[in-house]
């Protein structure tokens, strides 16, 4: 996709280079962007699904309109969470109270406060599962499918007063969210709301 | 006292805030229910029961709680006669 964006600007006259997670780190980009806050995980928290996004970005001189940074309470709400940290098998996402500029390895850009985490603990446990983790993703309470009125309700009132964030996280706990869910019926789910088809182009020839 | 061939009847009209009650009941019914609903939509069945039983003990603590008040409202009538 990033590629194609790409293209359609050099079409239009600019340059542009895509980049996955290469060449720059996405994270940053994306919360300067504003499409989210970062977490407690050291990744960012979209509005909308949370965690679970795929970044990529395109460097380009194409003339844009430039987005501020976001704020709806995710930040305060990690604080108050910890639902990721403790549900970590790896033991590599930090419990502090507070972001902090304090690194736990090279892995870690120094200069910004955040919940630092231990890299190469959570590639480790990936390399034993030999295949990708993203259990601080699943159990993150941002993570909704957004059916039900109540998360928007949460939503809500976490992104004006952070006085309800421990109240809503011991609910999260208590309704079961972020438990594993049977795969198969998983799949079989309404496609995402935004309208991608990702079936299309999969039949074999 | 002697019965005559008539009923007086007693209106009692509600006031304002028991309306508000019985409004805030049925918002808080259709939140829960609507919740419930959903919760099985996402494939989250403990936060669909969890809701379902919200939902059923507001519906029968309203029900409840109208058939209490109606019953004491029935014992405390009287018929009134020309003499009262």
């Amino acid at each position: 996709m990033v590629s194609s964006l790409a293209e359609f600007i050099r079409g239009l006259g600019y340059i542009a280079i895509p980049s996955i997670n290469d060449t720059a780190q996405s994270i940053p980009i994306a919360i300067d962007a504003g499409l989210g806050e970062l977490g407690r995980h050291n990744r960012i928290i979209t509005p909308e699904h949370g965690p679970n996004v795929r970044l990529c970005k395109v460097f380009t001189d194409l003339p844009l309109a430039v987005d501020k940074p976001i704020d709806f309470g995710a930040l305060e709400f990690c604080r108050a969470c910890r639902r990721c940290a403790e549900a970590c098998p790896a033991k590599s996402l930090s419990l502090k109270d507070k972001p902090d500029y304090q690194v736990r390895g090279i892995w870690n850009n120094p200069g910004h406060q955040a919940w630092h985490d231990d890299a190469s603990l959570c590639y480790t446990y990936w390399q034993k599962l030999t295949t990708g983790c993203s259990i601080c993703f699943a159990v993150c309470p941002y993570s909704k499918k957004d059916y039900a009125s109540l998360h928007g309700l949460v939503k809500g009132t976490a992104a004006v007063t952070p006085a309800f964030d421990g109240l809503f996280t011991r609910m999260d706990r208590l309704f079961g969210y972020g438990r594993q869910k049977d795969p198969a019926r998983w799949w079989e789910l309404e496609l995402p709301p935004f309208g991608i088809d990702t079936t299309q182009g999969t039949e074999r020839r | 006292m002697k019965q005559k061939g008539y009923y007086a009847l007693r209106i009692r009209k509600r006031c304002w805030y028991s309306w508000v009650i019985i409004v805030a009941w049925v918002v808080l019914l259709l939140f829960f229910l609507e919740n419930a609903w959903d919760s099985q939509r996402e494939l989250e069945p403990r936060a669909a029961l969890i809701s379902w039983i919200i939902f059923f003990i507001l519906l029968g603590a309203g029900i409840l709680w109208q058939s209490l008040a109606h019953r004491l409202a029935k014992s405390k009538a009287k018929i009134a006669t020309p003499e009262d």
